[in-house]
Formats: C-alpha cells, structure tokens, sequence
C-alpha cells in the first residue's frame, strides 16, 4: 500500500469496528429490554391474579 | 402509554424491513470494502490514500444526515405531541454520533500524510468536531431527566438550534480558504473523480445508509421497549401498594 498501510489498516478497523461496536450494544441493550418487558408482563398477570383473589 | 403500545405493534411489521435493510447493510459493505481496498485503482496524486475516502466521505455523509433527521424529528415533537418523532431523534443521535467520530479519525488519519498534520483548525474539521459535540450534549441532555418529555423536549430544543451548523459544515470550504477539499460530487456539476473511484465510493454511501435505517429500526424498538419497561414497573409498584 505504497508505505501508508497502517494508516489504510487503521482507518477501515476503527471504521468497521466503530459500526460493529454500536450494532452489537444496540441489539444488546434491545434483547435485554425485551427480556424485561416480558418479565414484568408475566409479574403483572401473576399479581393482577392476586390482587383479583384478594378483592373477591 | 396507549400510543406507545400501538407504535410497538406497527414495529412488528417494522420487522420484515429489518431483515431487508440489515441483510442489504452486510452484503453492501463486504462489496464496497473488497472493492474500496483492492479493485479500486490508486490516485494520481493521493496514491493509496485514497482508499480511506471510502470510509471516511460516506461516514461524513451520514453524520450529516443523521443529524437532519434528528433535527426534523425535533422539530416535528416541539410542535406537537408525536411521540415517534421523540424516538426517532432519540435514536439517531448515538449513531450520528458514531458517524461523526469515524469522521473525524479516519480524516485524521488521512492528514498525517496528506497535510504532515493530524488535526488543523481548519473551518470543515472544526464545525464536524462541533457536530460531535452536538451529538454528544443531545445523548447526555435526553437521558439527564427522570422525566422522559422534558428530557426529550431539551434535547430537541438543543438539536433544532445546532442545525445551524449543518449548512455552515456544507459550505465550510466555499465560504472560508481551508485546507479540506471542496466537494468531489454535487448535484449541479458532474463528479470530479474517475468512475473506477466513484463507484465504491457510492456502494460503501449505500451501505451506510442501509445501516443507519437497521440501527434506526433497532434502537426505535429498543426505545419503545424502555418507554415500556417503566410503564410496566409503575403499574406492578400499584399495584404493590394496593395489595
């Protein structure tokens, strides 16, 4: 690369690296999210239950 | 929150073109990088530099762009109550801000050589580092607040002032003498490259773009799934106190 390799190698790393990085913690921080929605949706049913058989 | 529920249910079908824009995203940069890298012959006067253009102009197209649709979207929430808009700008801003900052390093990169410099306060680097920072002080201002509206409504007021330096980063280098070339492709003229350059250049813009539409989608979602979680939480801390 007419001596400029490391600077041609650097560029396209922190480039297509930089855009891995924010992919993976997105899809990350969005599964997570999800997980925890269904968490609390499954702990929502299982109060709203209780609280039915406590009112009635 | 009936609003919220009903824009997570759009998004289900949000998820066919997903697939599409991620698949595209893939295919599109293993093109452009192992044409950009090896098929793409080498500047007369650049030499082999050249190839980090291919990285670095389709990242400062899109650190622009991202930040006129952070901005559209800002606006569009302070006029009314729509909260997609919010989302949108929401998320957008970590990923112009990626953009920006591949910008910035990957142009860095190319000056040490080019220019004998890293860094110059020339108008195009200083008003893309002012871009960064905008970025930067809209993702610490939106997630600054307990409340997510007022959080939101300060980070739009702060992104539909810092449009301002989106057509000062334009035309940067017609209005002041700099050392950053001016624009190799415009609307009114025909490109100033060759197209064996040209043609990567505009597989790798594509590419960029394809991903910013996938992280968009991706974090549009994650957003709706916060808004949500506290939702959710709040209902089970009533219901707590009730039982």
């Amino acid at each position: 690369m007419g001596g400029y390799a490391p600077f041609i190698w650097s560029s396209y790393g922190i480039g297509i690296g930089g855009l891995l990085v924010l992919a993976v913690l997105s899809v990350r921080t969005l599964w997570a999210r999800e997980r925890e929605l269904r968490l609390l949706g499954t702990r929502q049913k299982e109060n709203s239950i209780d609280l039915q058989q406590h009112l009635y | 929150m009936h609003c919220f529920a009903k824009l997570a249910y759009r998004l289900r079908h949000a998820r066919a073109l997903l697939l599409w824009s991620s698949t595209l995203t893939v295919v599109l940069l293993v093109i452009g990088l192992v044409w950009g890298l090896f098929f793409s012959p080498a500047d007369y006067q650049q030499g082999e530099m050249v190839r980090i253009l291919y990285i670095h102009a389709p990242a400062a197209w899109m650190g622009l762009f991202s930040y006129i649709v952070m901005a559209v979207a800002s606006a569009v929430s302070l006029m009314g109550k729509y909260p997609l808009a919010n989302l949108v700008a929401k998320a957008s801003s970590p990923v112009g801000a990626v953009f920006t900052i591949i910008c910035l390093v990957t142009g860095a990169l190319w000056g040490k050589p080019m220019w004998g410099a890293y860094w110059v306060w020339d108008a195009r680097l200083t008003s893309m580092l002012i871009l960064f920072f905008l970025y930067l002080g809209h993702i610490a201002l939106v997630n600054a607040f307990d409340d997510y509206g007022r959080g939101a409504r300060a980070g739009a007021i702060l992104a539909v002032i810092g449009f301002i330096n989106i057509p000062i980063i334009k035309f940067s280098v017609d209005w002041w003498n700099t050392l950053h070339q001016p624009a190799s492709i415009t609307r009114v003229a025909l490109p100033a490259m060759a197209m064996e350059m040209l043609l990567p250049l505009l597989v790798m813009g594509l590419a960029f773009t394809a991903y910013y539409v996938t992280l968009l989608l991706v974090r549009i979602r994650s957003e709706i799934a916060a808004v949500q979680v506290r939702a959710s939480r709040c209902s089970l801390r009533s219901i707590g106190k009730r039982l």
